[in-house]
Parts: structure tokens; sequence; C-alpha cells
């Protein structure tokens, strides 16, 4: 079995936290902008206490979406398990934020965006593992010609 | 304390390329040590590496390497037939390789790209390698492209005819 000696694990993990804190910076900013789209799109123009908290939750949102991007660029995780931990960590916190803000009236709206996020999700997996099914299996193609030489 | 080995040179005309015999009671580890060491100083300049089993130093040629991991605190090499202790770190190991031959697909481990058997992309979205020898590791995804450029080069440099690998003929 292997497993990273402790230098170079500690080397990895430093790599995987610089990117988490850089991605969490742009994607609060981000979800900043995001926030203040959909406010414009729901055409609301006060802009108090409740204007300033939608705002930050948005941010916390964008951050913990991309800064949990980091998942990805973790060596030993298989792409499903990079997805359905990312998965869970957007759905859960956009559900804490879509309840605590009221974003919806409706628990159906609710339901339907994420049935319409989770399709996403599974799309963007698949389409993914195909591309990588695409690669690897031309990868062994060029490789039997090369061991073939 | 390793026995002394007595070296005969018998200059004879006839023999334009030298031929080496080795006279022998029996064949021993020595002598395939012997073997090996002969073979790689024909060939290039890639370095058998010093390898351990058991405190017991070996020199093991390069194309007998199938790949070098760290397990623990520890950086071993599998060949074949058998794994050993390297006394270095993977880099410094990996510097020591033929590079054109050898690859590192992950943080911790270093393949020998002759002697796999395949690559695959499982359901659970690993990159998965399996060698001849039937052991099974896994590649890291940020490395495939790496991987499929040196399976490129190494196809490149057979075309040409170049002796980069310095292996001669194939493994």
């Amino acid at each position: 079995m292997k497993q990273p000696g402790n230098q170079a694990e500690r080397r990895m993990a430093m790599e995987v936290k610089t990117k988490f804190i850089i991605k969490s910076l742009l994607g609060f900013i981000i979800g900043l902008f995001v926030g203040l789209f959909f406010r414009f799109l729901n055409a609301q123009t006060d802009y108090g206490e409740a204007f300033i908290l939608h705002l930050v939750m948005s941010g916390i949102l964008g951050l913990l979406a991309m800064g949990g991007s980091v998942v990805y660029d973790i060596e030993s995780w298989g792409l499903l398990k990079a997805t359905v931990s990312h998965y869970v960590l957007v759905i859960f916190d956009y559900t804490v934020v879509a309840v605590f803000l009221k974003w919806y009236t409706r628990i159906s709206d609710f339901l339907i965006s994420i049935v319409i996020m989770t399709v996403l999700y599974a799309m963007i997996w698949l389409f993914e593992s195909l591309m990588w099914k695409k690669t690897i299996g031309e990868m062994n193609a060029e490789l039997k010609k090369m061991q073939e030489r | 304390m390793k026995n002394m080995i007595d070296i005969e040179v018998v200059i004879n005309e006839k023999y334009i390329e030298p031929l080496v015999t080795i006279q022998t009671s029996s064949n021993t580890r020595q002598v395939e040590n012997i073997i090996y060491a002969i073979e790689n100083v024909s060939e290039s300049d890639f370095p058998q590496i010093a390898a351990y089993q058991d405190s017991r130093l070996v020199f093991i040629s390069q194309r007998d390497i199938v790949r070098a991991y760290v397990d623990g605190r520890k950086v071993m090499l599998q060949t074949d037939d058998d794994i050993y202790t390297v006394k270095k770190t993977l880099m410094g190991l990996e510097n020591e390789l033929n590079s054109l031959r050898f690859l590192r697909i992950s943080q911790s481990e270093i393949i020998n790209l002759y002697k796999v058997k395949c690559f695959d992309f499982n359901a659970v979205g690993t990159v998965g390698v399996e060698f001849d020898i039937g052991i099974k590791t896994w590649a890291s995804r940020s490395r495939v492209k790496d991987i499929k450029a040196k399976i490129k080069a190494n196809e490149a440099a057979g075309k040409s005819g170049r002796k980069e690998d310095g292996y001669g003929s194939k493994n």
C-alpha cells in the first residue's frame, strides 16, 4: 500500500491549503456579484440590513462552493468522491442559506431548484467521466504502440 | 565479507568484440550481479540502483524496476520478483532513473512505463495502473497529461532510432 511520506504529505497539504484560500477569496467575490445580480433580477431596492446580510451570505455561499472545489485537487480522491463531496457541501450550505434568508415562499420551488442542481451535477460528472475514459483509452493505445517498438 | 572476484583477461586477436565468459561452480546471486554489471557497462550511463533486502546490498538494473514507491518512511523498489528498500528519497531516486522510461504518477510513486500493462478509469473515478506482473496502483489525475506526453516522447525516440533509453533492443 502506498502512503505519502511525511514531507511530501506536508507539501501537498500546503498546496491544497493555498489553493483553498485563493479560491475561497475569489468565490466570495463572485458570490457577492451573484447576490447583487439576483437582487437586481427580483427588483429589490432596499439597501438596509437585509441587503447587507443577503450580500454576505451570497459571498459565503460562493466562498464555500469555489473553495470547496479544491476537493478535486486531492490526489487520492476519485472523481466520484470529489463530485459527491462538493455536491453535498454546496447543497447543504444552499439549503441553510435559502431557509435562513427565506429565498423561497413555496417549498416546491425550493425542491425544484435542488432537483435542477442535482441533475446538473450528475450531468457534469457523467460528462467528465466520459472524457476521462476517452483520454485513458487513447493513452492505452499509445502505450501499446510504444511498447511494441 | 565479500569474496574478491578473480579476473582474468586473455588477449586473443580472434575476439574483436570482447567475449565475456564467467566460470563458476554454480549460478549464484554474485554471478548474476556480475552479469548485470557487465551488461550495464556496455549499454549506457544509466546507473544501477543500490538497493537493500534484509540489510543485504544488491545492485538492480534499471530495466528490471517495475516501480518505486513510498511506504511510510521508507522508499521501496519493486522488481518483477522482489521488493527492496532504497536509502534515498523518492526525488533522489527520480534523478538517477532514466527520465524517458520512468515517471512520477503521484506524490509517492514512480513507475517504469515499459512494465505497465494498461491504464483504466474506474467507476469510482480513479486512474488505475496495472502492471505486467499483476500489481495495481493508481495515478493522480493531474499527472495523466504528463504520462501521455512521456508515452509520446518514447514513441518519438523509438521512431528516430535514437537509443536515448540506453537499453538497446526492447526490454
